[in-house]
Formats: structure tokens, C-alpha cells, sequence
């Protein structure tokens, strides 16, 4: 029964771990997955997210906020001057030279990151009105974290719905499916472009500043979160809000049950569980279907 | 000896049935057509012989063997060949290479030697007289030879069946005879599926024609007895009515598009130089030449999805359309129906609020009723996915969203290519009512039949340059033939 409740604990941690990848892989599956740029410093926008909230916050909720407001600002402007910083390489610009402009961009910031706030991880503080656990049934759970998984869960909702319902949802999805075509219809291109990097930009800030208290700032977390966030995107299939969200939960599970119940394998238990999805993915849609005439 | 028996196939999507209760034997060696309406479900017999879509209900027994459990590729190894409604090949590698793919141990019934295959290779670029092209990269040819060497892929895997789907769609004259050419030489004991909608095609190579209506089988018999029957003609030649515009005076004569020095083209070379052309308000002017002529070259850089250079003007009503700029031509009153359609992956009425939501400012015309109205097959498809329309519906969309942009001149780019007599016929009328409403139309089509009933004007392009421009009633016919090859 003992046991029972630390898996049921530890699996609700695995949820709040797996909403926090979420936002940063929905911020990293606009970018890469549908604008398709190859984004190696979107670790980075979530680690800035995080000194923000480590800086600023601590105490009431009015710091909270400020630092979500500032967080969100950095990251729409971070995304959008990665599309300025990325316009010399043209639309069919390779992968490859993006991946040199991002991880330059990531190296240095985190360097300068490093100069300004030390290289010991620093403590985030959860504003005093959202301290301390409320009982759950028969165990305790902290209050930051179950208001953190409702707000990722609305995140998530409200994404989804933009992307299905919204006109500029559907502009986006009509720029994804043919750029050229799209632009020929009068869809500004290059607005939906530098849109979607700053929509991406901020969900990853956004994350950083929320997340802060579970995944705190410090050397090297963005890269951390950067691969984590790879794998959501390749797990679940760029292009789609449910398939990321499924994807981060999976990893969010994989990272926390996975690493009680068989700490040996747990080094290995992501990839293991990526190749399985892969594999399986890879069987049910190998059919392409013919239109009829 | 019966090659392909096909018993009581059917296909669902949904509620619609794309095929019901179709029977059908193909001997060996048979020139074997499909024809019918869009919609027919002549793709989809196509897609289920291939193994690209599943039967909801029946068998296909190819060779004596079932073959329910049978993939695409399993069925590809066994000699069942085909080729797409678009075409199909590998853009960045040379046509040699693309034609070396498809030679494999199975083409040969050999091991896959490096002389043998380069001997296979040769072979089939001289039958299908690609061999002046064997380096170019396949993305660089021009549409029509496009075709072509898909076709040629597709011999090249040494097939026993082979599968043409509208192998003649965007094809001028000149390559739809070598296609024909082609075909005719095939070997003897290669069977043939041809869907087509030039029916001249179907008469001239096939020697039995099945004729499909709204998914069922109508009647199979030689060509002859189909063309004579009376069911054939009700089902395929049929014109819906459509509902006419208000007739506007919008004749004014005052040009609308002026274009001069345009210069555009690919990877270095011009495709066009130095052009100049000027198009009147409310005109329905019509560009014909072979392929290669740069009829697309020229309908794109209008559009701006082409990138021209200098000194390239292009004035729409006296204003500069902005170069490389598509999104701000549009808005400026330029829509374009491209070849292919290139729909969006979204639903028939997102197509629509998009259009809506990037219209044109000023006086609106076009509203979704009256677009609605004219194109009345798209009402009831508006929750459906544009991939799930038939080509003739997911023409209709490609219309109704450059329509719905609000456009003062409408572009179409082979706005026939794929569709059945009776929906050109539907076009047509069509084209007329959307003129009447005052909307300036520049078409490009191999169609001359319908380029010379429904527009007024003609340009030929030849060579990158106009060669011919006149109004169509006082069109040298016997020149035009000269230009276009037919």
C-alpha cells in the first residue's frame, strides 16, 4: 500500500514534469516542427525563463506575475529575432546552417548566463501564497505543483484550440502545408513565420519562468531541456498539439517512474521508449492513402 | 489467359461510396481503358489494384493469386507498375538515375549486374525518347517530360500490368503523341490500365474500354460500341446549369495589367526575356504554347511566386506590384488557380475563411453565398479534407479560393488538366459567368478547344517570347497550329 502511494506520487510528478516539457516542446514543435528551423537555442530561452523567475520572483504573486510578463516578453522577442537573425539564410535555408547560427547563439548565452549568475544552480522560491502541500486523500502533494499542472493544462488546451479553430490558426497550418501557395493567397508569409518563432519563443521563456521550482537554473539545464524537448518533438510527431502532449507526458513518466522503479536501466529507458514509438509509428503509417478521383 | 480478375470491389469513405460491385477480366496483353465522370472512381480501382488503398468489399486475383495481403511494394515486385495523377519522381537526381532506381533484380529476372542494368537503362530512355535529357535533373524538365519519365520509371521496373493514371494530363500535343507512341510500342504481353480523360487517347490505344458513373460499373466492350451508347453519353456528357452573374458593363477597355521587360526563370537561365504584354479590363485572354514555351513561367511571375528581375515592371490599374512580394500581389487583386491545384491540408471551408480573411479590400462581388451558388458541389463537401474531394470538386475549391480573395484579375493554370468533359464543359460556363462579373481572366491550357470557346483573346508563347497575339475571331488557325503543335 506504501508502496502503492509513492508510485501514485511519483507518477503525479511525472504529470507536472511532463506538462513542463510540454510548453517547452509546443514552443520547439512550432518552431522546428512546423515553421520547420532547426532551433538548437530553445534550451537556452527556457534557462532565461528561469533566471528571470529565480531573479525576480520569491515572496508574493505580483512578483510572480512580473516575472511571467517579463519572461513572456523576452521570449517573443528572443523568437522574433531569431527569425531576423535567420532571414540572410532564406526560407530553403539548410538545417545545418541553422543549427550553427542557433548553437552559437545558445554557446554565448550561456556563457554570458554563467558570467552574470554563477555557476552554482540557484533556488527558486514559490510565492507565499502557493507554498506548502495540501493533503491528497492520504499523502501530501505541494500546492506550486498542482496549480502548475493546471495552468500547463490550459496552455495546452488553449494552443489547440488556436491552432484548429482560429483564422490565423488555420493561416498557419495553410503557411506549413504550402508556403508558396499560401503567400499567393495574400498570407503574409514572413508575419506568420516570425509569429510562430515568437509564440514558440515565449511558450519556452514562459516554461522557464513557471518551471522554474521543478527544474531550477543552472549550468547545463539547457541543454537538458533542449534534448528533452527534441525527443517530445520527434516522439509526437511535429504538427500536432495531442501528439506533443501524449509525447511529453511519456517522457515525464519515463524520467520519474522509470527512474524509481529500475534505476539501472533508467539511462536508457527514454531511448528505449522513443525507438518502441518510433517502431510501432512507423508500421501504422507506412500506407500512404490514394485520393479518389 | 486472364491476367487481373477484379470481383464485386467496392470502397468506402465514410458514408460516400468511392466504388460499389465492380467486375471486371483483363487478359493478357490487354489495352484496357477506364473513362468516366470525376468522381467515377476510376483513381481509386487504381488505388486498390496497386495496394495503396484497402477494399471495404471484394477480390483482386492478379496472376492466379489473391492479393488481400499483399502492401503496395509486395504487389510492385510482383509486376504491378503504376504512375500518379502528378507526377511522381525524384526532383534532385538525373533522369538516368531516376530510370537506374527502378532496374532491380526483380526488372530483370537477373542479378542486378552493372552492365545489364546501364543496358536496361539505355533501352528505355531511347523507347521513351528521353535520351537527349539522360542528365538533366529531373526537377529542371519541364512538366510535360516530367510525365514522361515517370512513365519510363515505370518500365524500367520491367512491369507486367502497368497502371496509368491520366498519363496525358498537362501534356501539350506533340508530347501526347510521343506518349501514345509510347505506348503503342510497348510489348505485347505488358497489360494495360489507362485512365484518361482525352478520350482520343482512350480510342486510339485501347482495344477494350470500361466506362465507371458515380462509383458503379456502366458498360466494358470495344471502343466502338461505347462511344455508340446512349447511357454513356447521358452519364458523361451531361453539363450542370449554371446560374448566370448579373451582367456588369465592365468593358471599359482600359488596361488593367501592364507588364514590360519581364524577365524571369530558374537557376540562372531566362525562361522569359524581355517580355511585354498588356491585358484590358474584363478581357478573358487566353496563353497557349507547347510546354516549355514558359506559359507557367510567365502566369507565376505575375503572381510573384516566380522570382523576375530587372527590368521587370509590372503595373496592376497603374499601381507597381511589389517583386517577390506574392502575399501583397494577392492582396492587391491578383489570385492565382495554379496547375495541380495545390490545395491546402485543411478542410473545404477553411479553404474558405482563409480566402475570406486575406480578400481584397473594396466592393466584394464574390461573397461565400454567390461562390457557393455558382460551385454548388462544394456546399455540401464544406467539413470535408481537400485531399478527399474528386479532382473535378477540388478544381471547383481551387477556384471558389481565388475567387473569394476578391481578384480583379483571376489567373488559371491549366484549369482543365484532369477533369472530364462534362466538368470542362462546367468550367467553361463557368469562366464565362465569373467574366460577365467583371473579373479580368488570363488562362493558360492545352485545351485549345476550350482556350478558343471561352476566351476572347490568345497570346502563344514560343520560345520565352509571345508569338502570335490576337483576338480569337480573327485568329490564324492554321499559324496557332504551327506554334502549338497540334
Amino acid at each position: 500500500m506504501d508502496q502503492l502511494t509513492t508510485y501514485a506520487v511519483t507518477s503525479l510528478d511525472g504529470v507536472a514534469f511532463g506538462l513542463l516539457l510540454f510548453t517547452v516542446g509546443a514552443g520547439l514543435a512550432l518552431i522546428f516542427g512546423v515553421m520547420d528551423i532547426m532551433n538548437l537555442a530553445h534550451g537556452t530561452l527556457y534557462l532565461v525563463g528561469a533566471y528571470v523567475a529565480a531573479t525576480l520572483s520569491g515572496g508574493g504573486l505580483l512578483a510572480l506575475g512580473v516575472a511571467l510578463a517579463v519572461g513572456l516578453a523576452v521570449g517573443a522577442g528572443g523568437g522574433a529575432a531569431l527569425s531576423f537573425v535567420l532571414r540572410p539564410l532564406g526560407r530553403e535555408g539548410s538545417h545545418l546552417d541553422e543549427a550553427l547560427v542557433t548553437l552559437g547563439i545558445a554557446f554565448i548565452a550561456a556563457d554570458g548566463m554563467t558570467a552574470a549568475f554563477g555557476a552554482a544552480p540557484m533556488q527558486t522560491h514559490v510565492p507565499t501564497a502557493l507554498e506548502g502541500s495540501i493533503s491528497l486523500g492520504i499523502h501530501a502533494y505541494p500546492v506550486y505543483r498542482l496549480v502548475f499542472i493546471g495552468v500547463a493544462a490550459l496552455v495546452a488546451v488553449l494552443l489547440h484550440v488556436a491552432v484548429r479553430r482560429s483564422t490565423p490558426g488555420k493561416m498557419l497550418r495553410a503557411t506549413i502545408s504550402d508556403p508558396d501557395m499560401a503567400a499567393a493567397s495574400g498570407i503574409d508569409t514572413g508575419r506568420v513565420r516570425t509569429a510562430a518563432l515568437a509564440v514558440g519563443g515565449a511558450l519556452a521563456v514562459g516554461a522557464g519562468v513557471l518551471g522554474a521550482p521543478l527544474l531550477g537554473p543552472g549550468p547545463g539545464v539547457d541543454n537538458t531541456v533542449l534534448v528533452l524537448s527534441l525527443i517530445v518533438v520527434v516522439v509526437g510527431g511535429a504538427g500536432s498539439i495531442p501528439g506533443t502532449l501524449l509525447a511529453a507526458l511519456l517522457v515525464g513518466q519515463v524520467q520519474t517512474i522509470g527512474v524509481v522503479t529500475a534505476p539501472a536501466l533508467a539511462p536508457f529507458a527514454l531511448f528505449g521508449a522513443m525507438l518502441i514509438v518510433l517502431v510501432l509509428r512507423g508500421r501504422t503509417t507506412a500506407v500512404v492513402a490514394g485520393r479518389p478521383a | 489467359m486472364t491476367l487481373l480478375q477484379v470481383d464485386n470491389l467496392g470502397r468506402r469513405y465514410g458514408g460516400l461510396h468511392a466504388l460499389q460491385g465492380v467486375t471486371l477480366a483483363v487478359p493478357v496483353g490487354a489495352r484496357h481503358g477506364i473513362i468516366g465522370p470525376n468522381g467515377a472512381g476510376k483513381s481509386t480501382l487504381l488505388n486498390l489494384i496497386a495496394g495503396t488503398v484497402r477494399p471495404s468489399t471484394g477480390t483482386i486475383v492478379f496472376d492466379g493469386k489473391d492479393l488481400a495481403r499483399l502492401g503496395p511494394a509486395a504487389r510492385a515486385r510482383r509486376g504491378i507498375g503504376r504512375t500518379w495523377q502528378h507526377p511522381a519522381v525524384f526532383r534532385r537526381l538525373t533522369v538516368t538515375a531516376n530510370v537506374t532506381l527502378a532496374v532491380t533484380r526483380h526488372a530483370l529476372r537477373a542479378p542486378a549486374r552493372r552492365p545489364a542494368v546501364a543496358a536496361r537503362v539505355q533501352e528505355v530512355l531511347e523507347r521513351t525518347g528521353l535520351t537527349e535529357h539522360a542528365a538533366v535533373p529531373a526537377g529542371q524538365l519541364p512538366y510535360g517530360l516530367q510525365r514522361l519519365l515517370e512513365f519510363a520509371v515505370m518500365l524500367a521496373a520491367g512491369p507486367r500490368l502497368l497502371l496509368l493514371d491520366e498519363p496525358s494530363a498537362g501534356l501539350d500535343p506533340e508530347e501526347t503523341a510521343r506518349l501514345r507512341a509510347a505506348v503503342g510500342a510497348l510489348p505485347e504481353d505488358v497489360t494495360t490500365l489507362l485512365i484518361d480523360h482525352n478520350l482520343d487517347l482512350v480510342w486510339s490505344v485501347c482495344d477494350t474500354v470500361t466506362v465507371l458513373a458515380q462509383g458503379r460499373h456502366l458498360i466494358t466492350g470495344a471502343p466502338d460500341a461505347v462511344r455508340a451508347d446512349e447511357s454513356v453519353r447521358a452519364a458523361y456528357l451531361n453539363v450542370p446549369a449554371v446560374p448566370s452573374a448579373a451582367a456588369r458593363p465592365v468593358r471599359t477597355g482600359r488596361p488593367l495589367l501592364r507588364v514590360t521587360g519581364l524577365r524571369a526563370g530558374y537557376h540562372g537561365a531566362d525562361v522569359l526575356s524581355e517580355l511585354e504584354l498588356e491585358i484590358a479590363e474584363g478581357d478573358l485572354v487566353a496563353v497557349l504554347g507547347r510546354n516549355g514555351a514558359g506559359k507557367t513561367t510567365l502566369l507565376n511571375a505575375l503572381t510573384g511566386l516566380v522570382p523576375t528581375k530587372p527590368p521587370t515592371r509590372i503595373e496592376l490599374d497603374g499601381t507597381v506590384l511589389p517583386p517577390g512580394r506574392p502575399h501583397r500581389v494577392a492582396r492587391a487583386g491578383v489570385a492565382i488557380v495554379p496547375q495541380g491545384r495545390r490545395l491546402f491540408a485543411l478542410t473545404v471551408a477553411e479553404h474558405l475563411e482563409i480566402a475570406e480573411a486575406t480578400a481584397r479590400r473594396g466592393d466584394v462581388y464574390w461573397t461565400r453565398a454567390k461562390v457557393l451558388e455558382l460551385l454548388p458541389a462544394l456546399a455540401g463537401r464544406l467539413s470535408h479534407h481537400a485531399t478527399r474531394l474528386s479532382g473535378g470538386e477540388q478544381q471547383m475549391l481551387a477556384l471558389a479560393r481565388a475567387l473569394l480573395t476578391n481578384p480583379r484579375l483571376l489567373i488559371l493554370d491549366e484549369p482543365s488538366e484532369g477533369l472530364a468533359p462534362a466538368v470542362v464543359a462546367h468550367l467553361a460556363t463557368t469562366l464565362g459567368v465569373i467574366a460577365s462579373s467583371g473579373v479580368t481572366v488570363l488562362m493558360a491550357e492545352q485545351n485549345l478547344d476550350l482556350a478558343l470557346r471561352v476566351t476572347d483573346r490568345v497570346l502563344v508563347l514560343a520560345e520565352g517570347r509571345i508569338a502570335l497575339r490576337s483576338p480569337v475571331a480573327s485568329l490564324d488557325r492554321d499559324r496557332l497550329h504551327e506554334l502549338v503543335g497540334a
